[in-house]
């Protein structure tokens, strides 16, 4: 038997760690081919949850004796922190290079960031700016909200607000803020974000029909006689909110970069750039951020007891968020005298262009001649706006308290 | 209780910083629009010459 579990390691691993760890890693891997098997059927999003639900079991699986008392895994070492054991680390683990030189240090999120600039349009912001901005400010209760309660919950200020951000719907965000409050814990929250985020999909037309009447759920709104935005107005409304919002909040400035670089490189025309940044930086880094997750969810990692806290608070917030946007969307409907669908408050939760298209999806379901996508996109890119915002308040302000 | 405090902070910093943004727009898309040549102009000047 010895002999056996001395050639199979895995399963040897399994026998000589400690009971709770080792019925998590198999829980962990059952998990990730759920998660596969979800993502194949498209329950889950596939981009994200296919390569994540491998990593994950993959992970949990190759774990093998590095000394008769120590074991380990040949992905990758989160707790190596000082140079000497970061050098080792990485000549040893294989995806440590990726963790090092593009998780640890926001790359990954900064590049997907782009790809999202590159799919946003910010017409619509530019025709309605203060409809949109209400809208969106509406749909970030759950990423305020859910800090006192996390608070409430036993969690300190960096985790509550690290985890609270998870109400504004947006997964580099949630890597971002985690990884700079809150990196001890950044791997569950990071997982429950994309995890939920995934579920949106599923969920929020529930929350629409629950919140929702269906005489106001079949409203059309009228298209303003605006003119066009051009290019270059797009391109000036970039540089100036980059330049105007990274002196106001350095630490998301990246992100910021990162975001109007991709919109503006869209508008300026160059397709080279533009299939640089949709084609290869986007899907690589969404690829990379989804194995890394599975890959980080190590069940001695995962075995937190604050886990489960976090999952109920990930819920809470998105929940909130979704509740408040369409709050905000009742608001904007009273404001413009009863001629707006209040459906498009579902999109100032800043997935984009997810929740967008599920406020389009749902008013077109009860009445076909309901064009609201443009309204719901102005919201959706200005939700990310202010989820950078509070993003950016939240990491300059809670190291101060 | 200081939670909710802080979080009401936030949210109010959030919310000033939001309105600074569309104000911004606003007036960004004024002073392009008041720079740039009239469009309307531009157009029956266009077909007039087609005209031609």
């Amino acid at each position: 038997m010895e002999f056996l579990f001395t050639l199979f390691q895995g399963i040897g691993t399994l026998a000589y760690q400690e009971p709770k760890i080792a019925i998590a890693r198999v829980v962990l891997i059952i998990i990730g081919i759920i998660f596969v098997w979800l993502g194949k059927r498209g329950t889950l999003e596939p981009l994200i949850m296919i390569p994540m639900g491998f990593g994950m079991a993959a992970v949990n699986a190759g774990v093998l004796f590095f000394s008769p008392t120590e074991t380990g895994t040949l992905f990758t070492d989160t707790l190596a922190s000082d140079t000497e054991s970061i050098m080792y680390a990485l000549q040893i683990d294989v995806f440590q290079p990726i963790y090092t030189f593009a998780f640890g240090n926001n790359l990954i999120a900064c590049l997907v960031f782009m790809g999202i600039g590159v799919l946003a349009d910010v017409g619509n912001v530019l025709r309605f700016p203060f409809t949109s901005m209400l809208i969106a400010l509406f749909a970030e209760l759950g990423s305020v909200a859910t800090f006192p309660i996390a608070v409430a919950m036993g969690l300190n200020y960096s985790e509550a607000a690290a985890i609270s951000i998870v109400g504004g719907a947006d997964g580099p965000m949630v890597l971002f803020t985690a990884l700079m409050l809150a990196p001890e814990i950044f791997v569950p929250i990071t997982v429950i974000a994309y995890l939920y985020l995934s579920l949106t999909y599923g969920a929020y037309p529930f929350l629409i029909r629950a919140m929702v009447p269906r005489h106001l759920r079949e409203l059309t709104v009228k298209v303003s006689k605006k003119s066009d935005i051009t290019s270059g107005e797009k391109i000036a409304f970039d540089i100036i909110a980059c330049t105007f919002l990274s002196l106001l909040l350095p630490v998301a400035a990246p992100l910021l970069l990162s975001f109007f670089l991709g919109n503006a490189i869209k508008e300026s025309g160059m397709t080279k750039y533009v299939r640089l940044l949709d084609d290869v930086f986007l899907y690589t880094a969404t690829f990379f951020l989804g194995l890394m997750l599975g890959v980080l969810c190590e069940a001695s990692t995962l075995l937190n007891p604050k886990v489960l806290i976090l999952l109920i608070l990930g819920v809470i917030a998105l929940g909130l968020s979704g509740i408040g946007g369409i709050i905000g969307g009742y608001v904007v409907y009273l404001i413009n005298g009863k001629k707006f669908n209040p459906v498009i408050g579902i999109a100032g939760v800043s997935c984009v262009p997810t929740t967008a298209k599920i406020a389009q999806h749902e008013a077109a379901l009860v009445n076909k001649r309901a064009i609201i996508l443009q309204f719901a996109m102005g919201a959706n890119i200005c939700g990310v706006i202010t989820t950078a915002i509070l993003t950016g308040v939240y990491v300059s302000v809670i190291p101060l308290l | 209780m200081n939670e909710i405090i802080i979080a009401g902070e936030i949210y109010l910093l959030a919310i000033i910083i939001s309105v600074l943004v569309a104000f911004l727009i606003k007036i960004m898309m004024g002073i392009i629009r008041l720079a740039s040549p009239k469009k309307v102009a531009m157009d029956s000047k266009n077909k007039a010459s087609e005209g031609k």
